[in-house]
């Protein structure tokens, strides 16, 4: 593990003052709902003011707001309902991470995704499906931000690597009716997805078609989850070791963007 | 509100819910399985009298979570009858440390266990080292029936000695010595700390007196500083803006240097 010299200096300085305290407030430990609401950010004024107060103070109230705030995380985002076709969207969408991909990102990236939602007992699906049955419905709200998604990610990619990705990403947002983004001007050679592109190919546009579809996901409900972005810690380390073939440098940029973010998300946000 | 429906409801499923709470906060899935059973037949006597008391405070979820971890903790503290417990260095050092200390002490995990049990809250690398350190500090831990209060009982927390004003100055030592060596190692600093750690001692409730932080920077002070939230994470849980979470880190800090400067405590190679 490495820290900079800041982040240890600023850590001893905040364990110096938190080890100055006493580990128990002086007054009553908060009643259940008290805390309940708490971790709901249902207080406000004085009681949200008291509360907070309280756990600063008490250790044994502080642990468990803690526990009670990840326990609950996951349920930000709906709880698994009986199965409908809408309701399928983040299994199949886990499933078809699946289909894409091989080995340790299959599994990361059901876990990603699995977490809140579900088991995955379907079929698995292609990345087509996905944009074609789904799509739509995410980009519905998110049209906006959207917009402006064009640029490169990564700063060591080189020009026909990030041409391969911005296909990918013009093919997603074809299918998602979304205006077309500026294509990159390029005389590298052209194919299309599942046609006549070689795998190296296929790889970067599906990244550009899931980078997509997964900025799409993360700005929906689901990233107010804490849950979700703690289950997402591996996701970006697997698809780095995916791509690590196409690009050492690619695949090592992901790997920082992980360090940095913890969250396949992260990498998406990057995106200007 | 009508628990049982709640509770009971086939779209729902809160009865796994609650036994994944269950599974997550033991480990070990038979003493998990005996928890639930143990939580929900609480939850369940005088037709849920526990949830019951809910008033709409909060989302009946969150409710439901919280009485339902308490009854676990209760069953936690009650299998652990020899009052299992991390001795204050450990305490203070924060939450991280104590569900190491659990893991590694009270239910006898080896190190790899707890880095697994534990890393979706907090980085690996840093529970791996908080195992490594316990174990060096206490390495009779992991030997079923030791006492291993008995740590505590060389400390001066207010609430072992029930005396806050007053704390034994050579347990203020043990105190310090031991959290900052444990820092020390976490953080891979060179410098000794022992002359910090005697200095920290020394200054006793002055210390305490001394650095005066709000309520929201000592919360986020524990949750960026010993929890390893992102400011960004820290700043969401306590429902704040991103920005203002670090003016009032960057305050809480610029306030603990000034203050503990003039107690003549400053150790340019440390903060």
């Amino acid at each position: 593990m490495s820290r900079n010299e800041q982040d240890k200096k600023d850590q001893i300085a905040a364990q110096i003052a938190l080890g100055s305290g006493h580990t128990r407030a002086a007054d009553p430990c908060l009643e259940d709902e008290t805390l309940a609401a708490l971790v709901d950010h249902r207080l406000s004024g004085k009681q949200l003011q008291q509360a907070q107060q309280h756990i600063a103070n008490c250790s044994h109230c502080y642990s468990h707001w803690r526990q009670v705030s990840l326990a609950v995380a996951p349920l930000a985002a709906p709880l698994p309902q009986p199965q409908t076709e809408a309701d399928s969207f983040w299994q199949k969408l886990a499933s078809s991470w699946v289909s894409w991909s091989s080995g340790g990102l299959a599994v990361a990236a059901a876990a990603i995704l699995a977490v809140n939602i579900i088991p995955m007992a379907d079929p698995q699906i292609s990345i087509d499906d996905v944009y074609q049955q789904y799509g739509q419905e995410i980009a519905a709200n998110q049209r906006s931000s959207a917009k402006n998604f064009e640029s490169s990610i990564f700063p060591s990619i080189n020009s026909w690597q990030h041409w391969q990705i911005e296909q990918g990403k013009a093919q997603g947002r074809k299918k998602l009716g979304l205006s077309p983004s500026m294509q990159p001007e390029s005389n590298q050679h052209s194919c299309s997805l599942g046609s006549d592109c070689n795998q190296a190919e296929k790889d970067l546009q599906a990244l550009g078609q899931w980078l997509l579809i997964s900025r799409l996901q993360c700005q929906s409900e689901y990233s107010a989850s804490e849950g979700f972005w703690l289950q997402q810690k591996n996701s970006a380390q697997a698809l780095a070791n995916n791509l690590s073939k196409i690009s050492p440098k690619l695949s090592a940029e992901l790997k920082q963007a992980d360090a940095n973010e913890q969250s396949i998300c992260a990498i998406s946000r990057l995106m200007p | 509100m009508d628990w049982q429906a709640f509770l009971f409801d086939p779209n729902e499923d809160w009865i796994k819910y609650l036994e994944t709470v269950s599974r997550r906060h033991f480990y070990d899935d038979n003493l998990a399985d005996a928890a639930f059973n143990y939580a929900f037949g609480e939850m369940q006597k005088g037709d849920w009298a526990k949830l019951n008391k809910f008033q709409g405070k909060s989302k009946p979820s969150t409710f439901l979570t919280t009485v339902f971890k308490n009854l676990l903790r209760d069953y936690d503290i009650s299998v652990n009858k020899n009052k299992c417990r991390p001795p204050v260095w450990v305490d203070k050092l924060g939450d991280m440390w104590k569900q190491v200390y659990k893991y590694l002490c009270c239910r006898y995990q080896n190190p790899g266990q707890v880095v697994e049990q534990l890393s979706l809250d907090s980085p690996a690398a840093d529970i791996k080292q908080a195992a490594t350190q316990i174990l060096a500090k206490i390495p009779r831990c992991q030997e079923k029936n030791q006492q291993v209060s008995e740590e505590a009982l060389h400390t001066s927390d207010p609430q072992n000695s029930g005396d806050a004003d007053e704390p034994e100055s050579s347990g203020q030592q043990y105190l310090w010595r031991n959290m900052l060596e444990a820092l020390g190692q976490l953080m891979e600093l060179d410098q000794d700390t022992d002359e910090l750690a005697d200095q920290l001692a020394a200054s006793g409730r002055e210390l305490s007196q001394a650095i005066r932080l709000n309520e929201q920077q000592m919360l986020l002070l524990k949750l960026h500083f010993q929890d390893g939230l992102s400011i960004s994470k820290a700043a969401r849980e306590l429902n704040i803006a991103d920005h203002k979470a670090r003016k009032e880190l960057a305050t809480a800090l610029t306030v603990i240097r000034e203050q503990l400067a003039k107690l003549g405590i400053e150790k340019d190679s440390l903060f």
